[in-house]
């Protein structure tokens, strides 16, 4: 629009000038056409009295007698006079055949002037001064009729300039009128053009702000332009759609608070200067035990709550000096239990009132939470502990086994002390679930799977806690369990802990039925677990059952119905068999008992469970050679026993340097170990993982094992991303070792 | 062309001019005592060859005596060499510039005494008379001339005619008209010249300057005469005013005339009028005419 | 009887014999008339001379004769009659003396007319016609040589003989201005000697009058008529007995300055004042 109107007015203005030029021209033309007949006028006036100047002369010429001194005067003056008129006649520009027979006539004038100077001063010889005189009389005539030959022309002349100038004059008036009359109509056009250009946008935008005044927020107008105008009332519609919606979020903000305020389990209350209450929520009526109404003709220390606080004296300087302040305080409930409430003011002047908003919290359960994760605190302290005294315990046990395991070998089975031995390694073995317990309970980490036989883990679990009581357990396994993939250990505390409550709901004795089956779990099926096959495991007691309120609260950490407990036995075993994407449900009758639900994820690949016997099968190795490290000496001894008992050249190192050194070495040597088995953690040396990396650069396709007493490190549940290509678990016996470099070397792993 | 403006300025300049002129005259003490009768000094100029152009130049002269002397000077044009002395009477002329012919006959006949003389550009306030003949004519004296044709200016002229009579009756000549086989008059110097070189008559008389002037305009002339008598100097134009005229007033102007070189004004108006100065004439200037005249005029 | 010798049939001695012949006739006593032979040959010598021996041979009583040549050729025959000439330029330059002769001879100032001319134009460049057959014509050219060297004016010299030698005139040698001589051939031929220079007319001067009215804008000269009636005195004195000798030959002084006005404003607006001041005739 400004350009538009800036356009406009330079047009208008341009016009201006032109007609300004026009008329100044058309002026200048009518004064120069004027001024020409003006100088042709004069110019003919002078020549009117150049020609009365020589006919007075000429008269005098022919009167001229004795008394001839007066008129001599009156000849010489005329000539005089003439001799200027004649110059005049040349003063001014004329055409060029003009300018010639003025230039004639000024010479015949200076000719007659000389003739008749002869004439006057010629003395004597009359035929001398009478022919003089003829011939200035002749030149005189010559001039007169030269002079009006010229005036005569100079007339017609002046006669057609005169027309022309006055057909100028009447043209120059007709363009300067249409020039005048087609501004005025330009200026009209560009006027109404203008004012309707800007007062329909105008009109627009003040419907606009009364619609928006009366309510209507977000009005778009509907006003098209090419100019500014569509800029401002562009702005104008985003100004009405974000108050509508700044208005909107007000509104939803004020209404989220709102209920913010009505859900909450916090009292809250707000009250002036004067303590008098202006606000308050649901949970505070519930708290005071009294309607809203009611609070709102209350003072704040006319509440028995706040009476103690408030009726302090220095309480309400302190909350305002301070701006907020967080009181604790112990009160007596009505049903006689002793709760602890947190009472939050904060001071805050509007509108230069003092207000105090003020949340009541009952902070008893949080009380209870913050002791318990003392507790725990302590727990972690000694499952730190627990892992430290586990990893050392498990390269005891890996020595004890392996020991036991050799001097097994070198027995006759039906020798006493072979079975002697044999309790012995089982003893060990217990002590080293004894330690995956510890290891279990100080970890809480990733869960090290490994193919595990249902049944069997089953009965190795819970047998052990049920032993010396009087619980009885009856196993219901289906045939043709599936195998699973899963942490025997931590499954192995699941089924612990779920049987120790059992036993422990069953003080009096009673059957825990443990049942195992397969299921296979549809894409529809209501359970939370993901389409697949799935063994089932179900544990039912005979307890009193729990009661329903306190049945979806079970899994909660630090959820206990019993004195003595600290609330994690199940919250851990619901992590566990979460992290196993596995799922645990509980179902419970008061008076009939409890059942304990397990889905656990078979394992894709289909194994061989019934081929795996509990029977020691040893897969010898045909002279392939092992490289073994670990900085335990007595380790390494055991599993170059082993390795040779079981067929394996052996070569060791007590670090990963050395590991890796002797790897290449051993390639260059054309005789490369075709595995490797790795302790994860090195003290004060390169351990395992750093190992791994540069034997893969040595040889991509080289077959590790890594084994560690100590399970935390994520290097043992996610061993392959790492490079590995088995693992196991320290203490480990002569058959998992055989097995595991079997499967490995024969690319079942 | 001038503006009409400017032209309208000028004029209204010019009114004021003259009035301030008028109130001057007529409010301020008279210049003289002379003026009363308010038209001032009337003094005649006896023609010359170009008598328009003399007329211009005289009226410069008699604006800045006007102006000077603050008494209007005006001219008039004295025709008629002969009869000058008559138009002098009838036009009551108050003076004139006249030629040593006319001059001396009117300080008999007039009343009339020298004021000024004129100094030519040549410095010379005299002209002389000149008989001449064509150098092949072989005509040396006066006794050649007989039956010979002769050529006069006009008989009141000191150089064409006074000079010439005066010579030839020095010379033994006393009656021209039997000596020669014809006399005529030319009407001017230069016509008397020209007479004498187209071979219209084989003697011829001029004055000295006229003479000059021709001979510097076309040299050739020269070569063709002989110059076979010269006169005494006389004075060639001299302002004479009627004795009646104030002595205060012939003084002033006098003054005035002389002391025209001496001032810017003066030597602008001299340079224009084309002579050096004014120098005071006295009868003394007339003494070689008078015995000139008296020469002829005995019987 | 009288013999009358004219050189070539010129209009100038025409005028000059007719002035002649009335003077004559009013002069002599009444009843007393005088036979005349006249004689108008070209003006070559040969013929000159065959005229002047018929007049001898007719035993006249005096002769006549007008211009230079005709004088020349009668006085060469020595035949002891009476010669009285009229119309002869300067005679005392061609020595035309003796006990028979006399007559009245007429002088130009060139230098006069040239100076005239002068006036009227600037000249740079001077042509003149003359003939060689003519002793006054070529006289007249040597003084006019003579003048405009001594001016720095160059001069053309254009000789007629034959009416053949006015055909052959290049129209461009007319220069600022044509000097016509006094000669007979030129003068009787006049205006073929004008129609060559037709259409780029030239200011023509002469010493002789304009009576073929051809338009001469200055000439000078002295009178024929005043010649022819002087000459016819003089006869009329031989004829009563007077001796020639005893009768002074005479110089015309009367010189005429024509100036025609009519022929200058013709080749321009023009009015020389001096010209027409010192002119004894302006032709309007």
């Amino acid at each position: 629009m400004k350009k538009k109107i800036l356009l406009l007015f330079l047009t208008l203005f341009l016009l201006f000038l032109a007609g300004v030029f026009i008329t100044l021209r058309v002026v200048y033309l009518s004064a120069a056409n004027f001024d020409s007949l003006l100088a042709l006028h004069k110019v003919e006036i002078i020549r009117q009295e150049l020609i009365i100047n020589v006919q007075t002369v000429q008269a005098n010429l022919f009167t001229t007698g004795t008394l001839f001194g007066k008129e001599m005067d009156d000849i010489v003056d005329n000539v005089l006079k003439l001799r200027v008129a004649a110059q005049n006649c040349g003063s001014c520009h004329h055409r060029p055949l003009v300018a010639k027979d003025i230039n004639e006539l000024q010479d015949m004038t200076n000719q007659y002037s000389e003739a008749l100077s002869y004439f006057i001063t010629s003395t004597a010889d009359q035929q001398r001064v009478e022919r003089l005189q003829a011939i200035a009389a002749d030149i005189g005539d010559t001039i007169i009729s030269k002079a009006q030959q010229m005036a005569f022309t100079a007339n017609e002349n002046l006669r057609k300039r005169s027309l022309e100038a006055a057909e100028k004059v009447n043209r120059t008036k007709k363009i300067l009128a249409l020039t005048i009359l087609f501004a005025f109509f330009l200026s009209l056009i560009i006027a109404v053009y203008l004012i309707r250009n800007i007062t329909k946008p105008i009109f627009e935008l003040i419907q606009a702000t009364r619609r928006i005044r009366a309510g209507e927020l977000g009005y778009i107008s509907k006003y098209r332009g090419h100019d500014e105008f569509r800029e401002l009332i562009g702005s104008f519609n985003d100004m009405s759609s974000s108050l509508k919606k700044n208005n909107e979020e007000i509104l939803a903000h004020l209404v989220r608070n709102q209920t913010i305020l009505q859900a909450s389990t916090d009292g809250f209350v707000l009250f002036d200067a004067t303590g008098r209450i202006f606000d308050s929520n649901p949970a505070l009526c519930r708290m005071v035990g009294y309607s809203k109404e009611e609070l709102l003709t209350k003072k704040i220390t006319d509440i028995e709550v706040f009476e103690a606080e408030f009726d302090k004296d220095d309480i309400w300087k302190r909350i305002k000096s301070a701006g907020s302040m967080i009181i604790q305080m112990e009160q007596k409930a009505k049903n006689g239990i002793m709760t602890t409430v947190e009472i939050s003011v904060t001071y805050t002047e509007i509108e230069g009132l003092g207000n105090y908003f003020c949340f009541v919290r009952d902070i008893s359960e949080r009380k209870k939470i913050e002791q318990e994760l003392l507790k725990i605190q302590k727990l972690e302290s000694i499952g730190v502990l627990a892992g430290g005294v586990a990893h050392d315990f498990n390269n005891l046990l890996t020595g004890i086994v392996g020991y036991i395991d050799l001097a097994m070998m070198q027995l006759d089975p039906n020798e006493k002390i072979y079975s002697r031995l044999t309790n012995a390694k089982k003893a060990s073995l217990r002590a080293q679930n004894l330690t995956k317990q510890l290891l279990t309970f100080s970890r809480g980490g990733e869960p090290i799977k490994e193919s595990v036989a249902v049944a069997g883990l089953i009965e190795e679990s819970t047998c052990f806690v049920l032993s010396g009581s009087n619980v009885k357990c009856v196993y219901e396994s289906a045939d043709g369990l599936f195998t699973i993939e899963a942490d025997k250990g931590q499954i192995s505390q699941v089924l612990q802990n779920i049987t120790i409550n059992a036993k422990q709901a069953m003080p009096e004795g009673g059957t825990l039925t443990i049942k195992a089956e397969n299921i296979i779990v549809a894409d529809n099926d209501p359970l939370p677990l993901r389409q697949g096959r799935y063994v089932k495991i179900t544990l039912i007691d005979q307890g009193p059952g729990i009661e329903e309120k306190n049945l979806a609260k079970i899994f909660d950490p630090y959820f206990t119905t019993k004195a003595t407990g600290n609330g994690l036995g199940l919250a851990i075993c619901h992590s566990i068999i979460l992290k196993h994407h596995g799922h645990l449900v509980v179902e419970s009758t008061v008076g009939v008992g409890s059942s304990f639900t397990i889905y656990l994820p078979a394992l894709v690949r289909e194994d061989k469970e019934e081929d795996f016997s509990p029977e020691i099968h040893f897969m010898t190795g045909g002279g392939n050679r092992v490289l073994v490290m670990d900085d335990e000496e007595h380790i390494r001894e055991v599993l170059d026993a082993m390795l040779s008992y079981l067929g394996y050249e052996s070569g060791f190192a007590s670090d990963g340097a050395e590991a890796v050194e002797m790897y290449e070495k051993a390639i260059r040597a054309g005789t490369p170990y075709c595995a490797v088995i790795m302790d994860l953690t090195i003290p004060g040396g390169m351990g395992g993982k750093e190992a791994i990396t540069k034997l893969l650069e040595i040889d991509p396709s080289v077959k590790a094992i890594v084994s560690s007493g100590y399970s935390n490190d994520p290097v043992m549940a996610e061993y392959r991303q790492y490079g590995f290509s088995g693992v196991v678990s320290k203490p480990f016996d002569t058959e998992q070792l055989s097995r595991i470099l079997y499967e490995m070397l024969h690319n079942s792993l | 062309m001038m503006p009409e403006s400017m032209r309208v300025f000028l004029a209204a300049c010019r009114h004021i001019l003259c009035i301030l002129m008028f109130v001057l005259v007529v409010i301020g003490p008279s210049a003289s005592a002379f003026d009363n009768s308010g038209e001032g000094l009337l003094i005649g100029v006896e023609p010359e060859h170009n008598i328009f152009e003399q007329i211009e130049r005289y009226r410069i002269l008699a604006e800045y005596l006007s102006k000077e002397l603050g008494i209007n000077v005006r001219l008039t044009v004295m025709s008629r060499y002969g009869e000058l002395l008559k138009r002098f009477k009838s036009r009551r002329l108050d003076g004139a510039f006249l030629s040593s012919y006319t001059a001396a006959m009117a300080f008999k006949q007039l009343n009339l005494e020298p004021v000024a003389m004129a100094v030519n550009l040549k410095d010379n306030a005299f002209s002389q008379g000149y008989l001449f003949t064509r150098k092949d004519s072989g005509i040396t004296a006066a006794k050649e001339m007989q039956g010979k044709s002769i050529v006069f200016v006009d008989p009141a002229t000191t150089e064409g005619y006074l000079f010439p009579l005066v010579w030839l009756r020095q010379n033994g000549v006393k009656d021209k008209e039997r000596y020669f086989s014809r006399f005529s008059f030319s009407g001017s110097h230069a016509s008397a010249i020209f007479a004498v070189l187209d071979g219209k008559a084989d003697i011829g008389c001029a004055k000295s300057t006229v003479y000059n002037r021709q001979i510097t305009k076309d040299p050739t002339i020269g070569a063709e005469l002989r110059i076979i008598a010269e006169s005494a100097a006389v004075p060639e134009t001299t302002l004479c005013l009627k004795k009646d005229i104030p002595g205060e007033v012939k003084q002033k102007l006098l003054a005035i005339l002389e002391k025209m070189t001496s001032t810017e004004r003066g030597r602008s108006v001299l340079h224009n009028i084309e002579l050096l100065r004014f120098v005071k004439a006295g009868d003394s200037d007339f003494d070689g005419i008078a015995k000139m005249i008296e020469i002829v005029e005995k019987p | 009887m009288i013999g009358v010798v004219m050189t070539g049939n010129t209009p100038y001695y025409t005028v000059m014999h007719d002035a002649f012949s009335k003077t004559l006739n009013s002069m002599l006593p009444a009843g007393k008339k005088v036979r005349s032979i006249i004689q108008k040959p070209f003006p070559d010598p040969i013929a000159l001379s065959n005229a002047a021996r018929k007049l001898i041979a007719a035993d006249v009583d005096l002769i006549v004769t007008y211009g230079s040549p005709a004088t020349l050729a009668v006085i060469n025959e020595d035949s002891g009659i009476p010669i009285i000439y009229a119309g002869v330029y300067d005679p005392e330059a061609i020595h035309a003396k003796g006990p028979e002769i006399t007559g009245c001879g007429y002088k130009v100032h060139l230098s006069s007319l040239f100076r005239h001319l002068r006036t009227l134009k600037p000249i740079a460049t001077l042509s003149v016609v003359y003939s060689t057959l003519e002793e006054d014509s070529v006289r007249q050219v040597n003084e006019l040589r003579a003048l405009t060297k001594e001016q720095g004016v160059g001069l053309t010299q254009i000789n007629v003989k034959s009416i053949r030698d006015i055909k052959n005139i290049d129209p461009k040698v007319g220069g600022d201005a044509l000097f016509v001589t006094g000669s007979a051939i030129v003068n009787s031929w006049i205006d073929e000697v004008m129609a060559v220079f037709k259409g780029n007319r030239p200011t023509v001067v002469s010493i002789f009058p304009d009576l073929a009215e051809v338009g001469f804008i200055i000439t000078l000269f002295q009178s024929p008529e005043e010649q022819g009636e002087k000459a016819a005195a003089m006869v009329v004195r031989v004829l009563q007995g007077e001796q020639p000798k005893n009768i002074k030959p005479e110089l015309l002084k009367n010189t005429e300055l024509v100036f025609n006005l009519k022929e200058a404003r013709s080749m321009g607006d023009i009015n020389p004042i001096n010209l027409i001041a010192e002119a004894t005739r302006v032709i309007k």
